[in-house]
């Protein structure tokens, strides 16, 4: 015989162990009658489960507070920008007066029109 | 709950008759062992996986179509369930492929020491070649099929199969030759 019938002698088929498949079927109908064994049943299932509630909480708080403090700096840039704004506005506003009072007495120019 | 009984029956949607566990094990029961056993070499594990083989086919038996389909996906499952089992026990055979022992006697076609050398040999081959020669020799499948149980092409299936017998080849002329120069 040549190397492939040689090899396809030794590796003939054989039969498994005797009542290997009443074990098989034994351990499938346990199997089925064997209520549904959830995640939460599972120790380890559990532990993992409370490790990863404890890291989204850590998360949320980190990203409540960061979404905090964006917020509160956000607040404080629009009433910086607002307390500007009505800055300017009186500082047009006084011009104006300054610059009617020059005209109705002569004078040019005064303490705000330096520029 | 379906009642499930040791004759646990799946009506497939897609085939005319239901198929019955208890069936396709005692059909596919010899070739799932084996498959198994030729690529651990060792018999309380190649139980074990076959076993696991046949149960993973029961909870998946509502999706098997047809008898030809649950031969394939045996067939499949046991092959890498087998190479699973290497990959994850670090599974090596008794002896390295150098130290196989020589036969004491001249091989001869159905020698049971040929047979037993050659299936030591061929379960120190790597991995996938254990499964090439597996498949094309117990299994006697086409190319086709063996190269999409093992997601291999062609080209690669066929090199690998080369080798491996060269190698076999080589390690079994080796034992011969020794044998033929300690005769007298």
């Amino acid at each position: 015989m040549n190397l492939k019938d040689e090899l396809r002698w030794a590796m003939r088929r054989e039969e498994p162990p005797e009542g290997f498949a009443e074990r098989v079927l034994a351990r499938a109908a346990a199997q089925a009658d064997a209520p549904t064994r959830q995640w939460w049943r599972f120790p380890r299932m559990r532990l993992a489960a409370v490790a990863a509630c404890a890291v989204l909480v850590v998360l949320a708080g980190a990203g409540y507070r960061q979404w905090q403090g964006e917020t509160a700096r956000q607040r404080a840039l629009l009433a910086l920008g607002i307390a500007g704004g009505d800055l300017h506005t009186t500082q047009l506003r006084v011009r104006h007066i300054l610059a009617a009072r020059a005209g109705a007495t002569g004078e040019t120019g005064g303490p705000m029109e330096t520029r | 709950m379906a009642e499930l009984t040791v004759e646990t029956a799946a009506q497939n949607p897609r085939t005319e008759a239901p198929l019955h566990f208890g069936d396709l094990v005692r059909e596919h029961q010899s070739m799932v062992y084996s498959l198994v056993w030729h690529c651990l070499r060792d018999r309380a594990v190649a139980e074990e996986v076959a076993q696991d083989v046949f149960l993973e086919l029961h909870r998946r038996l509502g999706s098997i179509e047809s008898p030809a389909h649950a031969q394939h996906w045996l067939r499949r499952t046991a092959v890498h369930r087998s190479i699973d089992e290497i990959r994850r026990r670090r599974f090596r055979p008794w002896v390295a492929l150098d130290r196989v022992p020589e036969p004491a006697a001249p091989a001869r076609g159905g020698d049971p020491l040929l047979a037993d050398r050659l299936r030591r040999l061929v379960a120190a081959l790597p991995e996938e070649a254990r499964m090439l020669v597996v498949l094309r020799f117990q299994e006697e499948l086409e190319w086709s099929e063996i190269c999409e149980i093992l997601e291999l092409p062609l080209g690669t299936a066929k090199s690998r199969l080369h080798r491996a017998l060269l190698t076999l080849r080589e390690k079994l002329g080796a034992g011969r030759q020794r044998s033929g120069e300690a005769r007298p």
